[in-house]
């Protein structure tokens, strides 16, 4: 499974990214979904898509990653070096890293609240 | 305190001094956050009599509680100052993500005093502070001007800033951050007074709220609410879906106000502009109305709103949508307000076609309604105070002194929005005893245009009086006026719970109301300091005496009388003496007793 991203639908309100990590603080930097903006344009959605021959796992000097069901990979901040060879690995520029934690979207065991909340409806899970 | 931070940023321009205040829970109970914080350290850091461009003017920039949270429509921000338009007090937001930004760097307000000697622009990284030299930007507009900020400090940064009419001094200039305007009063003049072009803001923190379930709960029971109100309007066509409402009501002030119905409105409406001109939508931080619209003509823009299609397009007789466009991208560029910039532009072409102006005064221009090829130009004359330029840059009432004629659409020397005040009786009052003047957002229209008794004072006081309470909560919370369909017109208990959610207060409604007293009684002494008194609660001439001459509401008027007998009861509603002076009495009641008037 993973998050899909429908095209251009997006408004760009980052609701996705406050509830991402919500829990006594609300921290869009925080996020594992990151909304970008551009003057003018449709915002861009980013969000790991969970491929199936990970880069960012295979990036991983420090077997940092594990696999919680198929290609759902979940990364071990007590492994983490903050290297951040995942982050240039992934070709979809969908890891991200806030102070000394390193961002990937692992599905909220298969509940995302940022698909939940999206008021509309630009995140489906498939 | 859960949804401040607690702390406010000071910075001196003058002495390249930064110092950090901490406050308290006893601020946050009196003022609440964003128009109260401004109110508060306004009325305190700005003496009777400054000049607005004087180094010892301020300009604060404030978030409220409710900012950056997950509260609807949080992300605003508000612009405090003294207006160098009215001299008085002015507070104005904006949409967008910056308000939000200001919190997650730590700071729930940004005060600025002083002046630079040269351009700078401050740059704020969580509790870093830094100011470095502007040269590289000053002359660039602000949409120029946040693109290099990105390539040299980075995408994350949040900018808030002015272009070439704010450097200019032009006085209705406003702050823009992203492509959102925080238009009314001047703001934008203030910061290049200051020779401050913009402030760049980058922070990581979370926001701290009380009950994360509660307010997730609170959002998702609202969902059907959203879409019946929004869907098939705002959220699908935007604010100008107003133009043919209003227009239809009989409202939409036309050829400098002379008419109230404008014959070639569907030349200009939302529904011609959605169907030719629409590329997407775009929503300010955590809202999901998403009312904000890129169009594109001869150029990308977003917007424009129904206020500038009122104030660029109807005000001016202009028709011609692709230039309504290409001038609202104008006037972001150059961060100029679009009401202020349209309703001065009105003021010159009456002027031209009485023959108060020649075309000798207006560099050549063929000054008259109608004229989309004039507008445009006259926009960047007047970012460039060049020519005819200088001359309307300086706002209708100072415009209409120079000229000695009363056809200036403003009060207190703030451009009229497109509401009107001689339609709605209600908005005729919120204009007159508004701190800001001609704005829409201190009292607002919405709750009468659903009413079927327009044409009657009755009750309207009352309206005025309770709307202005929801308008200095919501703008201190802070939270998008749009939201009232949803939350409602005035205070109630849905906006205790959004409080409450955020804060872990119990709030009663009367306590919330007595924060909206002290809020805008504190608004109305600064402006009594300044010397406002009854007589300044008036409205434009043309308002006052001249019906509405066709149109749905053809024959209306807001009567001096009418006027005079709505004041009496506000001011009583308020606590202020017959001359509109706060009492002491009252002031003592709420806590203001240091106030001096």
């Amino acid at each position: 499974m993973r998050i899909k991203v429908l095209k251009n639908l997006c408004n760009g309100c980052e609701i996705c990214e406050m509830v991402c990590l919500a829990e006594n603080e609300i921290n869009p930097k925080r996020a594992k979904i990151k909304i970008q903006h551009e003057f003018y344009k449709v915002p861009k959605v980013f969000v790991c898509r969970q491929c199936k021959t990970p880069f960012c796992v295979e990036a991983c000097e420090f077997d940092a990653f594990h696999e919680l069901s198929n290609n759902v990979w979940r990364l071990d901040m007590k492994k983490c070096t903050l290297c951040e060879a995942c982050i240039e690995a992934c070709p979809f520029d969908a890891i991200f890293r806030w102070r000394d934690e390193i961002l990937k979207c692992d599905l909220c065991d298969f509940e995302p609240k940022c698909v939940k909340y999206c008021p509309r409806g630009v995140l489906e899970m498939v | 305190m859960k949804g401040w931070c607690g702390k406010i940023l000071f910075v001196n321009l003058s002495k390249r001094k930064i110092k950090v205040l901490e406050f308290g829970e006893e601020f946050s109970r009196n003022y609440l956050g964003g128009n109260g914080f401004g109110a508060k350290l306004l009325f305190e850091h700005v003496k009777k009599g400054v000049e607005p461009f004087s180094s010892e003017n301020y300009i604060f920039f404030v978030s409220g509680p409710l900012s950056g949270t997950l509260d609807h429509a949080a992300g605003r921000l508000g612009v405090i100052t003294k207006s160098p338009l009215t001299g008085l007090f002015m507070d104005s937001y904006l949409g967008g993500n910056f308000g939000a930004e200001l919190k997650y760097a730590g700071f729930d307000v940004l005060a600025v005093s002083g002046k630079s000697k040269k351009p700078v622009f401050l740059k704020v990284t969580n509790d870093e502070v830094e100011l470095s030299d502007a040269k590289h930007l000053w002359g660039k507009n602000i949409i120029e001007t946040q693109k290099i900020i990105h390539r040299d400090e980075g995408k994350d940064y949040k900018v808030i800033g002015i272009g070439q009419g704010g450097e200019r001094l032009v006085r209705f200039a406003c702050t823009i951050a992203g492509t959102r305007a925080a238009g009314r009063g001047g703001t934008g003049a203030i910061m290049g007074s200051k020779n401050l072009k913009c402030l760049a803001i980058f922070g990581d923190n979370g926001v701290a709220v009380s009950d994360l379930d509660s307010l997730l709960e609170f959002y998702n029971a609202k969902i059907d609410e959203w879409e019946k109100n929004f869907k098939g309007g705002l959220s699908d066509f935007g604010t100008p879906v107003l133009v043919n409402i209003i227009n239809n009501l009989g409202g939409l002030g036309t050829k400098n106000w002379q008419e109230e119905f404008f014959e070639e409105a569907e030349e200009i409406s939302g529904e011609l502009l959605k169907e030719k001109y629409f590329k997407h939508h775009i929503a300010c931080f955590g809202c999901r109305i998403a009312c904000s619209k890129v169009f594109e003509g001869k150029c990308l823009s977003e917007g424009p709103e129904y206020e500038t299609l009122y104030a660029l397009g109807s005000c001016c007789g202009v028709t011609d949508l692709k230039a309504i466009i290409e001038a609202d991208r104008l006037c972001d560029e150059y961060s100029l307000d679009t009401i202020s910039t349209g309703v001065s532009i009105a003021f010159g072409m009456e002027a031209f076609e009485r023959g108060f102006l020649t075309e000798r005064d207006t560099d050549g221009l063929d000054f008259k309604f109608g004229n989309s090829e004039a507008l445009i130009e006259a926009i960047h004359k007047i970012a460039r105070r060049e020519g005819f330029g200088n001359f309307l840059s300086e706002g209708s009432r100072r415009m209409a002194q120079k000229l000695k004629v009363d056809f200036n659409m403003d009060v207190r020397g703030l451009e009229l929005a497109g509401h009107s005040p001689r339609a709605l009786k209600s908005m005729a009052l919120s204009y007159a005893v508004s701190p800001r003047g001609g704005s829409h957002h201190d009292g607002r229209p919405t709750y009468e245009y659903g009413l079927k008794d327009k044409r009657t004072i009755e009750g309207k006081a009352r309206i005025s009086y309770d709307s202005q309470n929801w308008t200095a909560i919501g703008d201190s919370m802070i939270i998008c006026h749009l939201v009232e369909r949803v939350f409602g017109y005035f205070l109630n208990e849905n906006h205790l719970n959004l409080i409450k959610n955020v804060t872990g207060w119990n709030l009663t409604l009367k306590e919330l109301n007595e924060v909206a007293e002290r809020i805008i009684n504190l608004e109305r002494a600064f402006n009594v300091r300044e010397g406002i008194r009854r007589k300044d609660d008036v409205l434009p001439k043309r308002i006052m005496f001249e019906e509405i001459p066709k149109g749905s509401s053809k024959g209306c008027i807001a009567k001096p009388q009418e006027l005079e007998m709505m004041k009496d009861e506000y001011y009583e509603m308020r606590g202020w003496d017959s001359d509109g002076v706060p009492t002491q009495k009252r002031l003592k009641e709420l806590g203001l007793d240091w106030v001096e008037v």
